[in-house]
């Protein structure tokens, strides 16, 4: 047998193991089976919330507001809150890697997993990759219910274009959860956090509205929510097929806070206190 | 196969739970990581997994991957989304086992560990002690070649207890090194090769168990129980006292050795006169490094 010889210092990991994708696989296959054990999440994930979103609320208020204006021009109502609908589970998807990283960092399985060899960012990625592809089955379901309510859904290329802008728009959600679930000391602090953070920047999106006709201190609020430029990066892609260039800086800041987080679990112990 | 350099760790505003241990294991090897509450004993293993940083000093590992470690935690590291199966067949996954090939070897472990009735039960509704045989069977299904446990015993029953450690020293014989931590000390007497004694974050004793014992047991007195048949008389008594041993009790018959006196001389006397089935020191090896520290 080769034998190497592995040193544990003081300092953190080795940057070969930080930019390594290994394991990145088993970490996939593992995040599918919680999801899969989860199976009333599996339901109102992936069935449940885009068949209602669109079917009731979405049906609701496009029979008294068939037409929506926007600054680009007027668009079918249920057309225009496809990609809010859509922004919206691609920006839920972030607490379910928050919910799984606290318990992972809080059971000793992110050292048992990194221990074993995971690379960071493979670790990392493999927490991201099942978020992202629920939230593209979740959009598909809503997508055939609109089709159903006879919306004009538009261009193929438009509709991958808004997901791939939704798949960024998930990832930058997902870090910032990895990098905000590090401070999580217990169950109490995150469900605080989460229950407090997630329903504001839900409502200040203009998830189901066009920015210019709000109040003006809900469009100052609504563009301090970064939330705001996904949504309005999706409709744009969906109903225009172009991005606007701020969602160039989602995506740089998607990556800084990737880097970030790749430091700080290298240089991070991964038990807490004295086990 | 591992060799600690120097290792000290000092938890923020607390007192060193580690002071500069220096010490090496050889591959195959069996070894006891003994010693009272708060002695650093889950400090140095979790070093030793990298799940915890020494402040001072390096742990070398002569491994042909991270894989090849496997770390059973005090604590209950599981996955609670999970049953039981997944839970034990991420060991077989990290350990680099294919998809297709890990539920075999994680059945295997589960039949080690006797849970296999339990494979599709969620780990938050098993027992204590159910818990702690996934955390083990996750371990011997990731087939490292160095085994990190930390009181594994804890929990489980005596069968358990036993048949684990049975189980252990076959790995070793195949080449396998396992640390293993525990306050189970006749257990770890029996099975153990090596005895690491930690007290108060210092390393005080680092030796083949054999040779421990017979430092500790012969070096000043020894107490012994003797279950025997027949009668001991008045005459014979008055020999053994007359050959320096104390006599304790009479039946059974417990006695007291000192350095100038051994077993054999005791046995010399007593054997013609009575039918011995057993002879148990009081105290046994490695409990006697308890009684030290106290």
């Amino acid at each position: 047998m080769d034998m190497g010889k592995i040193v544990r210092k003081n300092k953190g990991l080795g940057w070969r193991q930080i930019v390594s994708l290994h394991k990145y696989s088993t970490v996939v296959e593992y995040e599918i089976l919680a999801f899969w054990q989860a199976k009333a999440q599996v339901f109102n994930s992936l069935l449940w919330s885009p068949i209602l979103n669109p079917l009731f609320f979405g049906a609701g208020v496009a029979s008294f507001a068939p037409k929506t204006s926007t600054i680009f021009g007027t668009s079918n109502y249920l057309a225009f809150i496809f990609p809010g609908i859509v922004g919206l589970g691609f920006f839920r998807v972030c607490s379910h890697i928050i919910y799984r990283l606290t318990v992972e960092r809080r059971y000793g399985l992110q050292g048992l997993k990194i221990g074993a060899g995971a690379g960071v960012l493979g670790y990392i990625l493999g927490h991201l990759t099942l978020p992202a592809i629920v939230a593209v089955l979740q959009s598909l379901v809503t997508m055939s219910v609109l089709v159903l309510l006879s919306t004009p859904i538009g261009s193929m290329k438009n509709i991958l274009l808004m997901l791939g802008v939704g798949i960024i728009s998930a990832w930058f959600w997902g870090v910032l959860g990895i990098l905000i679930s590090f401070s999580f000391k217990s169950y109490t602090q995150r469900d605080v956090f989460m229950n407090l953070i997630m329903v504001p920047i839900t409502l200040s999106s203009p998830a189901f509205y066009p920015l210019q006709n709000t109040p003006k201190y809900l469009q100052m609020i609504s563009l301090c929510n970064p939330l705001t430029y996904n949504i309005v990066a999706m409709r744009e892609a969906f109903l225009y097929g172009k991005l606007p260039s701020s969602f160039f800086l989602t995506i740089i800041l998607t990556l800084v806070l990737l880097i970030g987080n790749m430091l700080l679990i290298s240089k991070k112990e991964f038990l807490d206190s004295k086990n | 196969m591992v060799t600690i350099k120097e290792v000290s760790k000092v938890y923020r505003g607390q007192k060193a739970a580690l002071s500069n241990i220096n010490a090496q294991i050889k591959s195959g090897t069996l070894l006891g990581l003994v010693g009272p509450n708060g002695a650093g004993k889950s400090t140095l293993i979790n070093i030793i997994a990298g799940v915890l940083r020494p402040t001072k000093g390096e742990v070398q590992l002569a491994l042909k991957d991270l894989a090849s470690l496997a770390w059973v935690s005090q604590s209950t590291t599981l996955d609670w989304y999970l049953d039981v199966l997944h839970n034990v067949r991420l060991g077989a996954r990290l350990g680099g086992v294919a998809l297709y090939k890990s539920y075999k070897i994680a059945y295997q472990a589960m039949e080690l560990m006797q849970i296999s009735d339990l494979k599709y039960t969620d780990v938050e509704a098993i027992s204590g002690g159910q818990q702690q045989r996934v955390q083990i069977a996750r371990a011997l299904a990731q087939q490292a070649d160095l085994l990190l446990l930390d009181e594994p015993t804890l929990g489980l029953d005596y069968n358990g207890s036993i048949q684990l450690m049975k189980h252990l020293k076959k790995l070793v014989l195949q080449g396998k090194t396992i640390i293993i931590s525990s306050h189970n000390l006749v257990l770890l007497e029996e099975y153990v090769d090596h005895v690491w004694f930690l007290n108060d974050g210092v390393l005080e004793i680092n030796q083949p168990l054999q040779q421990f014992l017979l430092e500790e047991n012969y070096q000043d007195t020894t107490e012994l129980t003797i279950l025997y048949q027949g009668n001991l008389e008045e005459q014979t008594l008055e020999e053994i006292q007359n050959s320096g041993v104390r006599i304790l009790q009479q039946s059974p018959l417990k006695v007291e050795l000192t350095n100038s006196v051994d077993t054999n001389t005791l046995l010399a006397i007593l054997l013609p006169k009575i039918k011995i089935y057993a002879i148990k020191p009081a105290v046994m090896g490695l409990e006697k490094l308890y009684t030290k520290v106290q």
